[in-house]
């Protein structure tokens, strides 16, 4: 049997949100069919929906995620440089989203003073490398996606073959020094840089496009200076929410939308509330 | 002349100065820039990273006028 007739074979009609009657199938039937002809996983997930079969992991997605776009998106690979706070979120994020290729850097294993705000970060957890319980923990949500580990800090222009087949970096770390080397690679390779910082209930997002140099606008000459994020702590709210609006940043990327040539920076303040757009 | 005054993070505590209205607001007598602005409230220049005009990146030497905007960051950095 072909793997078009395979995937039919095992497809049902769900009716989804708007009342459509769509064909849909589960993770243990894609699964089947990547056993039985010995193919990797995710290439069936891009079959079944090539054929117009949608993964039920996906179908709540739609319409705000088209079909087409989930395709696009299982097919993409994106860096997400730290994985603590905003990184963590951003992982989980990308992973449920069906982001096919993820590529996560961070050299350090999770501590107490992490349970406030990391993602997978618990007692069982204390003590291991971040990324491998990043991977592992993404492999249990979306076998489809494929993550590499790198326990390694980024803080070097040397390293930008790891980026060589990214379309966009997320850049969620936390020290001056290691964002500027980071956007020194995303200049080199020539890729969008998502950046995101957090500190008490508020927080930045912004697209930095290669050789803009607003990096260094954000973070020259400060690699000493007291950070208010240390001053008012980083709670789980901020992270959260500035991870989301990275998340969305990345898919306007992926999915070309207009809005990825919006690089206006957003502050966003929660206990006020407030956002607001600043030009840079 | 009137500006209002947007103070961001850590610097939001220099909001309760008595300078300020409860709009937010700041008045000047006369001519002013951005630094009269952040030293008439007493924030240290060295707390400051970024300086924006009705939403634009300005400096601390840039020329305030009635009703403009200003927004002042410190660094922030966490992930």
């Amino acid at each position: 049997m072909s793997i078009e007739q395979l995937l039919e074979s095992r497809a049902r009609i769900k009716t989804d949100g708007q009342g459509k009657d769509r064909q849909v199938i589960g993770d243990k039937e894609l699964s089947d069919v990547a056993e039985i002809l010995n193919i990797p996983l995710y290439q069936v997930y891009v079959k079944s929906m090539e054929k117009g079969i949608v993964p039920l992991r996906y179908l709540r997605n739609m319409p705000s995620i088209t079909l087409k776009d989930q395709i696009t998106l299982q097919t993409a690979c994106v860096a997400v440089v730290g994985s603590g706070g905003l990184g963590g979120h951003i992982i989980e994020g990308l992973c449920r989203l069906g982001v096919g290729v993820l590529h996560i850097f961070d050299p350090d294993s999770f501590d107490e003073t992490n349970l406030n705000r990391q993602v997978f970060s618990a007692q069982n957890t204390l003590g291991k490398p971040k990324v491998e319980v990043m991977q592992e923990c993404c492999r249990l949500i979306n076998p489809a996606v494929r993550i590499t580990a790198h326990k390694i800090a980024v803080n070097d222009e040397n390293q930008s073959d790891l980026f060589a087949d990214a379309q966009v970096i997320a850049d969620a770390l936390d020290t001056p020094g290691d964002r500027l080397a980071l956007a020194g690679i995303a200049d080199k390779c020539r890729l969008p840089l998502v950046h995101g910082t957090v500190a008490g209930f508020g927080g930045r997002v912004m697209l930095i496009h290669p050789l803009d140099g607003r990096m260094q606008m954000l973070y020259g000459g400060q690699k000493e200076a007291v950070s208010a994020e240390h001053l008012l702590g980083t709670p789980v709210l901020s992270p959260a929410l500035v991870a989301s609006f990275q998340i969305m940043a990345v898919l306007n990327i992926l999915l070309g939308k207009n809005q990825s040539k919006d690089s206006r920076m957003i502050y966003v303040d929660m206990q006020k509330p407030s956002l607001d757009l600043f030009e840079l | 002349m009137k500006i209002e005054i947007r103070l961001f993070a850590t610097l939001a505590s220099y909001a309760s100065h008595g300078d300020i209205d409860s709009d937010g607001c700041l008045e000047f007598d006369g001519p002013a820039t951005i630094r009269d602005a952040v030293q008439r409230i007493g924030v240290p220049e060295e707390d400051i990273k970024l300086v924006f005009l009705n939403g634009i990146a300005a400096s601390l030497d840039s020329a305030i006028n009635n009703k403009d905007r200003v927004g002042i960051f410190p660094p922030i950095g966490g992930g």
